[in-house]
């Protein structure tokens, strides 16, 4: 895998099915690394599909999908793991495991993968319970959270690897407006700091406008639009202008 | 002539039906890949030997109980029984406690335990697991570069290899002093005649390999449950169907294998069948 290449995420006419169900239908797009990608649609659009398509948790039906310059699409199991070692996701259900504590939840992927001393992980959970507000709520189990700290310990877990690439599934969804803006705040530092490339998809367009180097719009599986804020706004396509102007953007 | 491509057709059918034989053909096909799958990870080490630990006490330790409470119970009715039949053909009590123990060893204690752990185990495993699928956690391990198979299901299957062995052991002994509590309420017979009697006539043979045989069914526990979890698809309905299927499934496993074990063992070591 090539680390240094320019693009970081690309899809090319990439189709996926699901029960006989087109979800995805010859989507092509592609993330320069260190930039991000708002894919934003109505419910059912395919956004979460793409996510998972990304990573290799989906096997599209055509097409071909790349990370960092590596074909990804016909990986066997073992070159998946070791491709995901770059990439952090955020699932839109939180996805947190409810067996083990908040602290356990952030240790668990540092235990499995970097091989670092168990003091150097404390060190490291703790830092990352600091950055998302959940230091006093270590020790509690996930199902003890609500929502919205749920998907920030998701967050937590995503970025424990470092990742180079950020998957986020609605990140927003569930959050608090304080904790969204906090959340948008830690993004851009990540985006302009550790030139972190982002995807992210979400059904509201306005909580992406700042983030987004790229905006793409997911429709009935189809990607009827895919540029730059301004592009996006300039769309012709009438199910794109809706959607803008519904978000008042 | 019509007849025979009119059946094809149905057959051809049924199996693209997804509601009956289809359905059921792809579950087959499924889980021999599945147990395949699983046999090739377990001869892979290294093993997630903390998460083994952790199951072996949820699987093996909890299961403990169940074991001796059932044991004693079936060996004080299994000692009525052969008891009853005995001495019905004229035998003296004194050779119920060799008949128990060998029957007890080499059939019951096996049988009853697979069957045992495949309603406890079976059960909680298929759920957990269904669970873990349902609320995207498995995609969670797959996503933070966790190899969920290994992490989930090998730890899972070795438990139960490990466990299987240990419990049929455990369920034998229960039964055998359930023997004895029967036979101490109608013939007042002494611990140590009883002790000495049940295992006169006992070779290695008779308990040595109907043991070891369970660890074969620690891995057919294991892995059809983890199977109807690992798999599973939709909502609380998928949960509550890879329970029950883990359940009916593995029980039936559990005495097919049984059954073929058990006449494989005697074939092959005839020794242990007189």
């Amino acid at each position: 895998m090539n680390l240094d290449s320019d693009v970081a995420i690309r899809f090319e006419r990439v189709s996926k099915s699901i029960r006989a169900t087109r979800i995805l239908d010859d989507v092509s797009f592609e993330v320069p690394q260190g930039t991000s990608l708002s894919i934003v649609g109505r419910r059912g659009a395919g956004k979460t599909v793409v996510l998972k398509l990304t990573i290799g948790l989906l096997k599209p039906d055509r097409g071909r999908i790349f990370l960092n310059e590596e074909e990804i699409t016909g990986l066997a199991v073992s070159d998946l793991l070791r491709v995901r070692k770059t990439t952090g996701f955020v699932f839109q259900s939180a996805a947190v495991f409810d067996s083990i504590s908040v602290a356990e939840n952030i240790a668990f992927p540092l235990r499995y993968n970097s091989g670092r001393p168990e003091s150097e992980i404390q060190e490291k959970v703790h830092q990352h319970l600091l950055q998302i507000g959940l230091e006093r709520d270590k020790d509690k189990m996930p199902c003890d959270l609500s929502m919205g700290m749920r998907k920030l310990l998701g967050f937590a877990r995503a970025l424990a690897g470092e990742p180079a690439i950020l998957l986020l599934d609605d990140p927003w969804n569930g959050l608090d407006c304080i904790t969204s803006a906090n959340l948008r705040t830690l993004l851009l530092d990540l985006k302009h700091h550790l030139h972190t490339t982002l995807l992210i998809v979400t059904g509201h367009i306005n909580e992406v406008q700042h983030i987004s180097d790229q905006l793409a719009v997911l429709d009935g599986g189809r990607m009827i639009a895919c540029g730059s804020p301004d592009e996006a706004a300039a769309s012709g396509n009438p199910v794109v202008r809706e959607f803008l102007s519904q978000e008042g953007f | 002539m019509l007849h025979a491509a009119s059946t094809s057709i149905d057959v051809k059918r049924s199996l693209e039906d997804p509601s009956s034989l289809g359905r059921l053909w792809s579950a087959s096909i499924g889980l021999i890949r599945f147990s395949y799958r699983t046999l090739c990870e377990i001869l892979h080490p290294p093993w997630d030997t903390r998460e083994i630990s952790v199951q072996l006490y949820e699987i093996g330790w909890r299961s403990v109980l169940l074991i001796l409470v059932a044991g004693v119970i079936v060996g004080v009715v299994v000692a009525g029984l052969i008891g009853a039949s005995l001495v019905s053909f004229g035998a003296i009590d004194m050779v119920i406690p060799a008949e128990l123990s060998r029957t007890m060893f080499r059939q019951i204690g096996p049988l009853m335990t697979g069957l045992l752990v495949s309603g406890r185990v079976g059960a909680a495993v298929g759920a957990e697991l269904a669970v873990l699928r349902i609320t995207e956690q498995i995609d969670a391990f797959e996503s933070l570069a966790i190899n969920s198979f290994r992490h989930l299901v090998t730890t899972r299957v070795i438990a139960c290899i490990i466990a299987l062995p240990i419990l049929t052991m455990l369920m034998s002994f229960a039964e055998i002093a359930g023997g004895f509590l029967w036979e101490a309420a109608y013939s007042e017979m002494s611990l140590r005649l009883y002790v000495g009697r049940a295992f006169d006539k006992v070779g290695w043979a008779d308990y040595l390999l109907p043991t070891l045989m369970t660890a074969v069914l620690g891995f057919v526990i294991g892995t059809v449950a983890c199977y109807f979890g690992y798999t599973v698809e939709g909502n609380a309905v998928g949960v509550r169907r890879a329970a029950m299927h883990s359940v009916v499934v593995s029980c039936l496993f559990v005495i097919a294998f049984d059954l073929a074990l058990n006449r494989m063992m005697f074939f092959w070591f005839p020794g242990g069948a007189q």
